[in-house]
């Protein structure tokens, strides 16, 4: 029996359509009388094209559909219904035209309007800035913690400080950072006392602190829209502090001041400090950079000098109004966002006079500025850093001076005691120094004890502070999310490692357990 | 009206006179005579309006392609040659604005959640019976290509040649395409044989 081909129903299809010919027709009729399968497909397509043609009802009438469209093709005409049709394009048209003219006779009107909106912004952050020695009422010993220690207090009760620093690469910055490294207290009593200096020197040099007070005054401004606005000449400043005091010291008490800073260190040229100081406060510079709680910014600001002196006479005139009625702003600056929480970098331009980039590091709780250069060269000073950090040390040594101590020719080796004699002026004082044996593996273990319980400690060299994240990284208690991250992952490695040193410890187990005989093993 | 039916109106618009009647007309709107153009609208437009519900399968839209399709045909009768029928023409017409409008539709569903794409509203006389729903169903599965000369076909009643003409293709291109069509479509319809027989 022959197949039927798909040619054949093709041709049935077409036969029940009435789109063949006589010929077609005959051959087609033919062919469905002599096979049956044919015959078959033949009632199945007559039956499927009933059902597509049964499939489908009436189209419910058009309501006054010429009208309609007759309404569609005279509006369609008119002239407004043209310019209707092309108004957005026409519109983008004009427009670009426009800026291009405007562009081409008036380059600089982007750059203006730019500049318009920053000065808007600005203007607004620059509301009522005043002194932050007006508002923060720093004492003498601020400003003198502010000149060796280089940090100045923005709010004393959050931790928010002005730390000024230089880089690895010996570029200066400042930041405003919260920091739990606060400065001993009473370090300008030390310096006085290590000194030697009496109640009139002791007053001179509150004065010249005092001057610089009025200094620091215009170099940092703070405001109650969270802005604080740092003269660029703020590090020229601390250096002409440092140089003074230190100029004053060797001075009035050369002798002493030799005693506190070793020999190696003094080489300070005194006509350097001189130039230094004068130079520094001979500069009137206006450039501001603005930390504010939106944006960091550069800006000109000129602060009314002589009416700032005049409030300022007036309230120390009437003292008690001022502690009353004292601006309590609270300068709480949070850097820290899903987008910046590593080092962001942001340039910003200054004017011709001082054109270099300067650099912006935001931290998750530090705002670092990076300043490309100092006006006023640096004089040839010592490492007050390291010199005053150890200041306490002078009378140790002083009294350390007389120290001996003698050690038994058969010192005892299970356990035993020597002397110990110090002199404190006149009088000799001996010290019995008993020693038990010495037993070695509770040593070890008292001693493994202590590394436990020791937090590791980073030495600070004091121009670079490395921020709160150093210590954080050795406590494991992470405040940003990039270090949760480290943390989880932490957890998670160690936990695995656990989980193979247990497996390890059990296979050297068998093992052990293997190599014994067989007598040991039962 | 039953669309069905509607083959008696295509045999009387294939006829001669009729032909004569519309070319008539069209020299009378190129003369300036524009209410002339009315009178082919509404001897058309049901023809016009069935054509792109069979091809669109959505009503919604039937009457604002439709008034689409005689705005066009008012804006270029001046340029008609009176080379073939006026109806070819306007069909073809038809036809294309609603592969445009199937094609801009193809977009935009790419865009749609399923379910609003799918609720079309289908009038069936009335009387809503299950056995046209699933051949309806099957029919709108078809690809466009094959559903569209199968419904000119076997609901219009238009010949193999005013398809090719309307769909702009060769008259065995038409005959395959609807052989597929229902070979497509009687695959789709063995599962409900039963309900369909009954």
């Amino acid at each position: 029996m022959r197949k039927i081909s798909e040619k054949d129903i093709e041709l049935i299809s077409a036969y029940i359509d009435g789109e063949l010919s006589e010929n077609e027709i005959e051959l087609v009729k033919k062919k469905i009388s002599e096979l049956s399968e044919l015959r078959d497909k033949f009632e199945e397509l007559k039956r499927i094209k009933k059902l597509t043609s049964d499939s489908f009802g009436t189209l419910p009438e058009a309501q006054y559909f010429e009208t309609r469209v007759m309404q569609s093709i005279h509006s369609g005409n008119s002239t407004k219904h043209k310019l209707k049709k092309w108004t957005p394009a026409i519109g983008f048209t004009i427009l670009a035209i426009g800026l291009m003219l405007v562009l081409k006779f008036n380059p600089g009107v982007l750059d203006r309007l730019l500049e318009t909106q920053k000065t808007k912004i600005a203007g607004f952050y620059q509301q009522n800035l005043r002194p932050l020695l007006y508002t923060a009422n720093l004492t003498n010993e601020d400003i003198f913690n502010f000149a060796f220690y280089k940090q100045l207090p923005l709010d004393k009760s959050s931790n928010q400080f002005i730390q000024l620093g230089t880089d690895s690469s010996g570029q200066e910055f400042f930041e405003i950072k919260k920091s739990s490294d606060v400065p001993s207290t009473n370090n300008l009593d030390r310096f006085i006392s290590a000194l030697k200096l009496n109640q009139t020197q002791k007053e001179q040099v509150d004065s010249i602190i005092g001057a610089y007070a009025g200094y620091l005054q215009s170099q940092i401004l703070v405001n109650n829209k969270n802005t604080v606005a740092i003269n660029r000449d703020l590090w020229n400043y601390n250096k002409a502090l440092v140089a003074d005091l230190y100029a004053y010291a060797s001075k009035a008490k050369g002798k002493e001041l030799g005693r506190i800073i070793p020999a190696s260190y003094r080489v300070v040229d005194p006509s350097t400090i001189e130039r230094v100081v004068r130079e520094v406060k001979a500069s009137n510079n206006d450039d501001y950079i603005f930390f504010t709680a939106d944006t960091i910014f550069s800006e000109k600001y000129a602060l009314d000098k002589v009416k700032l002196k005049k409030e300022m006479d007036e309230l120390k005139k009437n003292f008690d109004s001022l502690k009353k009625g004292k601006e309590n702003y609270n300068y709480n600056f949070n850097f820290s966002s899903d987008s910046n929480i590593n080092k962001n970098k942001y340039s910003f331009k200054f004017d011709s006079t001082w054109k270099k980039k300067f650099s912006v590091i935001v931290d998750s709780n530090i705002c670092r500025v990076h300043i490309p250069r100092i006006i006023v060269s640096p004089p040839n000073m010592p490492n007050f850093d390291s010199i005053f950090s150890n200041m306490h040390l002078e009378k140790v040594t002083e009294m350390m001076k007389d120290f001996t101590f003698e050690m038994p020719k058969n010192f005892p080796q299970k356990g035993g005691e020597f002397k110990m004699q110090y002199k404190v002026g006149d009088s000799l004082n001996t010290f019995k120094f008993k020693m038990d044996a010495i037993n070695v593996d509770s040593l070890v273990k008292s001693s493994l004890k202590v590394l436990d319980s020791l937090h590791i400690y980073v030495p600070k060299n004091f121009n670079i502070n490395l921020d709160s994240l150093t210590n954080n990284k050795f406590h494991f208690n992470f405040n940003d999310s990039v270090m949760n991250w480290n943390n989880k992952k932490y957890k998670k490695h160690m936990k695995e490692y656990q989980k193979e040193l247990k497996k390890l410890r059990e296979e050297l187990k068998k093992e052990e357990k293997d190599q014994l005989p067989d007598t040991a093993k039962s | 009206m039953r669309l069905r039916n509607k083959k008696v109106v295509l045999q009387y618009a294939n006829s001669s006179q009729n032909r004569d009647d519309d070319f008539s007309l069209i020299k009378r709107f190129i003369d300036g005579d524009e209410s002339t153009f009315s009178v082919l609208m509404q001897k058309h437009k049901e023809k016009v309006r069935n054509i792109i519900y069979l091809t669109i399968g959505n009503a919604n839209t039937v009457d604002d392609l439709s008034q689409d399709v005689f705005i066009t045909v008012y804006k270029n009768l001046v340029h008609f040659r009176f080379e073939c029928q006026f109806t070819t023409w306007l069909y073809r017409i038809a036809v294309n604005k609603c592969k445009d409008h199937l094609r801009k539709m193809k977009v935009r569903n790419i865009f749609i959640p399923l379910k609003e794409s799918g609720s079309e509203p289908v009038y069936s006389g009335g009387e809503i019976k299950e056995e046209k729903e699933i051949v309806r169903k099957a029919i709108s599965k078809l690809p466009d290509k094959l559903r569209i000369p199968l419904l000119l076909k076997d609901i219009e009643g238009f010949s193999y040649q005013e398809i090719a003409e309307f769909v702009q293709c060769e008259i065995g291109t038409v005959k395959s395409r609807i052989f597929r069509a229902r070979e497509s479509l009687r695959k789709l319809l063995k599962p409900y044989e039963q309900e369909l027989l009954t």
